[in-house]
């Protein structure tokens, strides 16, 4: 590990529009405490897309959602860290700041835009007052004429008279239209995406795909797109973070991290994808359970369902150091040095493990 | 099935035109997949075969039988023999019944329970699916959501059926979990020589484990054909566009790829517009497609699309 210069803690290129610092949260529950993000670092630059790739229960849209103080507080608690945008620590401004920024130079597009918008009042009318909010000096008719521009822009048809119906008169692809209009009418510096298209139709994410980058362009933010699908992720990203339990556990530039994986889970996730051209393989999927984050896993928290670990002990004992590897690269993994080959060099290893994977039901 | 059509009443004498003149046929051991986007009328075609839905018109052969018209009583020792897993484990499990129960339920309103060896055969449907017979006492909540579709797929199994109808059964569970039970399917239906109708909208894991592939489109079958016909040597606009849409874990391939973005939105299933359904979004569509229906011709072979203007495209070839 002596042949490049560890250039930051954290993941990132260096000229981070937004970075987030250690963070950890913890939700208390009646049975106890969950810890949904335990000590996350990662930092999006200008331009840039960050990927942020994890199943359910990974963190990923914890961690997104405390950038925004969107986190219900109780039963949500942020124990430590620090989330630095334009030299201020978000988890430290007041609740009157964080409005100001929300929606204005950090913007969030959700998942499901049904219930982001209000469904009492016009489209048009949400999308001026989200503009007049964040420019005082807008009159109501240059709110309105910006919010058609934005629709036109995002590719709404008949902008005039879209802008004066209701949320429910609007198709999903085009509801989440109007969720990016919102997001980038301030030209927001930082652009959150979490699961943006999930909800929608194939043919319709390809369509809300080009809005998104799009409005990147337009906007030039720095982008944290939040996904569970790789495709998505391969497609859009330039830099990606994998969480697994509420952990980082790698970060890689987007070739890198699909080309050659260093970290077994990220691994085990690309090759759980079922492909639309290759030939046609049976499926290696991860062995076991998601862990239940009231009782993670001691030592590394992927380590019960870990195809490399082959039963040596440190990975149940110690937890590996999110670290940086390569120039450009990080993971949590004490062995990631045993996965140097295209396929990883997990594959070859599984044939001696050949048996003891099973079910992995307990 | 032939001619299958499904017309739900809207009120004010209006109808939405579900499902309209699907024809479909799976054999015993084979994967038919059914793909298509929300309101394709997909999950309608998986539910009226089981006659869950009353079918609108058409006809429904099971086992060389006609069973579009049958009245329950006939249709009884049928049903146990079509089975249907569903998306939602979490939904389709009796919150409050164990996992024994819930196995146990379909043997005994079959009246089957002890015949079939009572707690033994929960246990060994268990087994079947990677489960254990420590499971049994636990409730669905108690489990992850692969788990549970372990549990769903074990109650499915329960009375030996020939057919099972899968509708997204892994589409709501994590991608890790998914390849688990992609696995069992496929290793479930080598075992019992079982016929699955595949309902999904994820083009890759229907290419995974589908034997053939038909693609609906607003109630209608667009393409059909084996899955390397339609994936390979893609026929129907329609299907070229979803294939070309779809985005693939290959980042090198990000501006490589032909892409055909539609535009527009699904018309309405109330009043599905003339001719060719499709026309709407469609870049080819002419005059003609506007008064003329298309129909699937397989001239030579399984191939087919509902498209005038046809012509077969491989939308995944590398650059």
């Amino acid at each position: 590990m002596s042949h490049f210069v560890q250039d930051s803690a954290a993941p990132g290129r260096g000229d981070a529009a937004l970075s987030i610092e250690d963070l950890t949260v913890e939700f208390r529950t009646p049975e106890g405490t969950l810890r949904a993000v335990d000590g996350v670092s990662y930092e999006v630059g200008r331009g840039e897309v960050l990927g942020v790739v994890g199943e359910s229960g990974s963190g990923k849209s914890v961690t997104a959602m405390s950038v925004l103080g969107l986190l219900p507080m109780p039963p949500a608690r942020v124990r430590s860290g620090r989330i630095m945008f334009e030299g201020e620590d978000l988890l430290r401004v007041g609740r009157r700041r964080l409005r100001e920024i929300r929606g204005g130079r950090i913007a969030m597009v959700f998942q499901d835009p049904m219930t982001a918008l209000n469904p009492v009042f016009r489209v048009g009318d949400q999308l001026g007052e989200a503009i007049r909010k964040h420019n005082p000096d807008f009159s109501r008719s240059d709110a309105r004429r910006r919010a058609i521009d934005l629709l036109e822009m995002v590719g709404i048809p008949f902008p005039a008279q879209r802008y004066r119906q209701y949320p429910h008169q609007y198709s999903g692809g085009m509801r989440q239209r109007v969720m990016i209009a919102m997001a980038i009418a301030n030209k927001p510096s930082v652009l959150i995406a979490d699961e943006p298209t999930t909800a929608l139709d194939v043919t319709i994410q390809a369509q809300v795909l080009d809005v998104l980058k799009l409005a990147k362009e337009e906007t030039g933010a720095a982008t944290i797109l939040i996904s569970h699908d790789l495709g998505l992720i391969a497609e859009m990203a330039d830099r990606v973070a994998v969480m697994y339990a509420g952990r980082l556990v790698e970060s890689a530039a987007v070739r890198d991290l699909f080309a050659q994986p260093r970290h077994p889970y990220t691994q085990g996730l690309i090759k759980s994808v079922p492909s639309l051209s290759a030939e046609i393989q049976a499926l290696t999927p991860i062995e076991g359970q998601p862990p239940d984050l009231m009782h993670p896993p001691s030592g590394c928290r992927f380590h019960p369902r870990c195809a490399l670990r082959q039963g040596r002990s440190v990975c149940a004992t110690d937890q590996p150091p999110f670290e940086q590897i390569a120039t450009g690269r990080w993971s949590a993994c004490h062995f990631h040095e045993e996965m140097t080959g295209v396929d990883g060099g997990v594959r070859e290893r599984e044939v001696d493990n050949a048996g003891s994977g099973g079910g992995g039901v307990t | 099935m032939e001619g299958l059509t499904k017309h739900f009443p809207m009120g004010h004498g209006e109808f939405v035109h579900a499902v309209d003149d699907v024809s479909l046929s799976v054999s015993a051991g084979e994967t038919l997949g059914l793909v298509g986007e929300t309101g394709s009328g997909k999950s309608t075609v998986g539910r009226t075969i089981l006659r869950l839905y009353e079918p609108t018109a058409g006809k429904i052969f099971f086992l060389g039988q006609e069973i579009s018209q049958l009245k329950d009583r006939a249709l009884f020792p049928i049903r146990r023999q079509m089975q249907m897993v569903f998306q939602d484990p979490y939904a389709s499990l009796n919150p409050r019944m164990t996992v024994r129960e819930i196995i146990a339920e379909p043997l005994e309103v079959h009246g089957l329970f002890h015949e079939e060896g009572g707690g033994r055969r929960v246990d060994e449907l268990l087994e079947i699916v990677g489960l254990n017979s420590e499971h049994a006492k636990r409730y669905p909540h108690e489990f992850s959501g692969g788990q549970r579709q372990r549990v769903g797929i074990a109650r499915a199994l329960a009375l030996r059926p020939r057919l099972l109808v899968l509708d997204e059964p892994v589409s709501a569970l994590d991608v890790s979990i998914q390849a688990q039970i992609v696995n069992l399917l496929e290793q479930l239906q080598d075992e019992f020589n079982l016929a699955y109708l595949f309902i999904a909208h994820d083009l890759a894991v229907i290419r995974h484990i589908c034997d053939r592939v038909a693609v609906m489109y607003l109630g209608q079958i667009v393409e059909t054909g084996t899955r390397d016909e339609v994936y390979r040597e893609t026929a129907h606009p329609y299907t070229q566009a979803l294939l070309s849409a779809v985005p693939i874990p290959e980042p090198e391939l990000r501006d490589e790829r032909a892409r055909i973005v539609l535009q527009g939105d699904l018309p309405s299933p109330i009043h599905p517009p003339s001719g060719c359904r499709f026309r709407t979004r469609c870049w080819k569509a002419d005059e003609r497609c506007a008064v003329e229906e298309p129909r699937i011709v397989t001239p030579l072979g399984t191939h087919g699309a509902a498209c005038h203007y046809a012509e077969s495209r491989d939308m995944l070839a590398r650059p």
